[in-house]
């Protein structure tokens, strides 16, 4: 008995992506031990997403740091470019510039999806910090809490926000975030995050229409206080 | 001036009667319903998903053809939800239900203007009503061994999408819920072409769709209805096909479907039903899941000439 087609008969779709933008606080208070461990934990992101064969078609990182606001790496898979990006410590806070930065590109993205027939996941930002908001305009970091709020709310948008360090301001963090509480990481655990969400983003890229995907709760114990 | 403005209101009225008698099956014309001579082939296969095989999930799709009752052929097909624990009981239910329902209440789609919605939004309904019994009274789940077991759930653990394209004499309805793709092959002028009916409803995000069991299963479906012969062109034969075999088969950015649709048209036309199925559940098997870790289903209804 013959199959009635070839591979050659099929046609290509391109793999649904999740867009994940990682919004990092690179300022003078990271330099030293914070921003190496940073450094290694995105490091570690870049090779399991890499390493797993499907998220590694399907998840796109952006990766936004403030000190000042600046985009280092715009979305794109990571069979494209797998080597993380070297980030170094500098500079203040704008935070809200910086997540501002991290919206609009996302939104850019989604319009490029969606122009190209491209299926997508639920994008994610993960912002980190160790401080508080300094040096940014204030209208623009209420600008963006409230827009980041509204996305959530909608069911448009995923945040992870994590708080790195005791001076890092939660209340702050948590305007962003209206469903989850924000986190803190336990001491300078980034690789066990970034292992951990490189875990979340596999689990997603590979769901189908109506599976509700949820988080790994026991897995956030191996690197926030709780 | 009373009787010339008169006189253009009886004007208007007679227009918008005679208008609505030259189209008595609404905005498409040239129906005929008194053909009566065209016979269907129908068949189905299905396979489950090398993600559901590694896991020994079991195959969530359902896919069911039935030719040449009370004059009606029918093929539906029922992607169960991943999500779901009983969407392969919910989509074994929704195919054969759905059939017997399009059968039965055929005709009514065509009655008057706007008929159409009203056939799409009952057999929805009467689905939801039927699946909600089903999760509250309980049905039997079988175990790999056979034994039963009779288990009560939430009606949204029932939950599939619904594809269905029903045929009596030289009218057709297509019914579609949720994601897949709903297809058809039409000779227009001896040339033949392939036509989306049907495209993927999805949310915006990947992982979402609508399902018969949704709340706004009845606005986010679509039906269409048209005639099989027309002057010049005719349809040769519906496909459809679970969101498997969407991605191996269909073109997202150009709606369009792979020509290779056109082969298995063919091929269901020209080989026996059981050789036909057979090679259809291994070209599932062994090609389209190639492409896809979901499971893979696909039914076919050709004209027999």
């Amino acid at each position: 008995m013959s199959s009635l087609l070839e591979l050659d008969d099929l046609v290509d779709n391109p793999t649904p992506r999740v867009p994940v933008s990682l919004c990092l606080d690179c300022s003078g208070s990271m330099s030293g031990a914070p921003i190496e461990e940073l450094n290694q934990g995105v490091a570690t992101f870049y090779d399991a997403i890499y390493s797993d064969e499907i998220a590694r078609y399907s998840a796109e990182v952006s990766i936004v740091t403030f000190g000042p606001a600046q985009l280092e790496t715009d979305f794109q898979t990571l069979d494209q470019n797998n080597k993380a990006p070297r980030l170094a410590a500098g500079g203040l806070t704008p935070m809200g510039e910086a997540v501002k930065i991290s919206l609009d590109s996302l939104e850019n993205r989604k319009d490029q999806y969606q122009r190209n027939g491209v299926d997508y996941y639920q994008p994610w930002l993960v912002l980190m910090t160790d401080g508080r908001p300094e040096g940014g305009d204030l209208q623009i970091l209420n600008e963006q809490m409230a827009r980041c709020s509204s996305m959530v709310n909608a069911g448009k948008l995923t945040v992870f926000p994590i708080g790195i360090g005791e001076y890092a301001d939660m209340e702050v963090l948590a305007k962003f975030s209206p469903k989850w509480q924000p986190l803190k990481l336990q001491g300078l655990n980034f690789r066990e995050f970034f292992t951990w969400l490189s875990k979340s983003v596999s689990k997603v890229s590979q769901s189908t229409p109506g599976d509700k995907v949820s988080l790994d709760v026991e897995g956030i114990k191996g690197w926030a206080e709780l | 001036m009373g009787r010339i403005v008169k006189h253009r209101l009886l004007k208007q009225q007679r227009l918008r009667r005679s208008s609505w008698r030259r189209k008595p099956y609404g905005r498409v014309p040239y129906y005929s319903s008194r053909i009566r001579d065209i016979d269907w082939i129908g068949v189905g296969a299905r396979c489950a998903g090398t993600s559901h095989k590694a896991t020994g999930a079991p195959c969530q799709d359902a896919v069911g053809t039935i030719v040449d009752d009370n004059g009606v052929s029918v093929v539906v097909l029922a992607d169960g939800a991943g999500s779901a624990k009983y969407s392969h009981y919910g989509a074994a239910y929704v195919v054969g239900r759905a059939a017997e329902l399009a059968i039965e209440h055929f005709d009514e789609a065509f009655r008057a203007r706007g008929s159409s919605e009203k056939f799409k939004q009952q057999l929805i309904e009467q689905l939801q009503i039927e699946l909600a019994r089903m999760a509250r009274n309980g049905f039997v789940v079988t175990d790999n061994v056979g034994n039963g077991t009779l288990v009560k759930c939430d009606m949204r653990e029932l939950a599939s999408t619904l594809l269905l394209v029903a045929v009596k004499d030289n009218l057709y309805i297509s019914v579609h819920v949720g994601d897949g793709v709903i297809g058809a092959e039409t000779s227009y002028y001896g040339q033949k072409r392939l036509t989306v009916i049907g495209k993927p409803e999805n949310g915006e995000f990947a992982n979402e769709t609508v399902f018969v069991t949704s709340n706004s299963a009845v606005t986010d479906s679509k039906i269409s209805t048209g005639a099989i012969l027309e002057r010049n062109r005719s349809i040769v034969g519906f496909i459809v096909m679970s969101d498997g075999p969407e991605a191996a088969l269909y073109e997202k950015k150009s709606n369009r479907l792979a020509p290779s649709c056109s082969k298995l048209l063919k091929a269901a036309s020209e080989l026996d039903e059981k050789d036909m199925a057979d090679q259809l559940r291994r070209t599932l098997e062994d090609v389209i899941s190639q492409k896809t870790s979901d499971d893979c289903s696909i039914g076919i209804l050709v004209r027999d000439e």
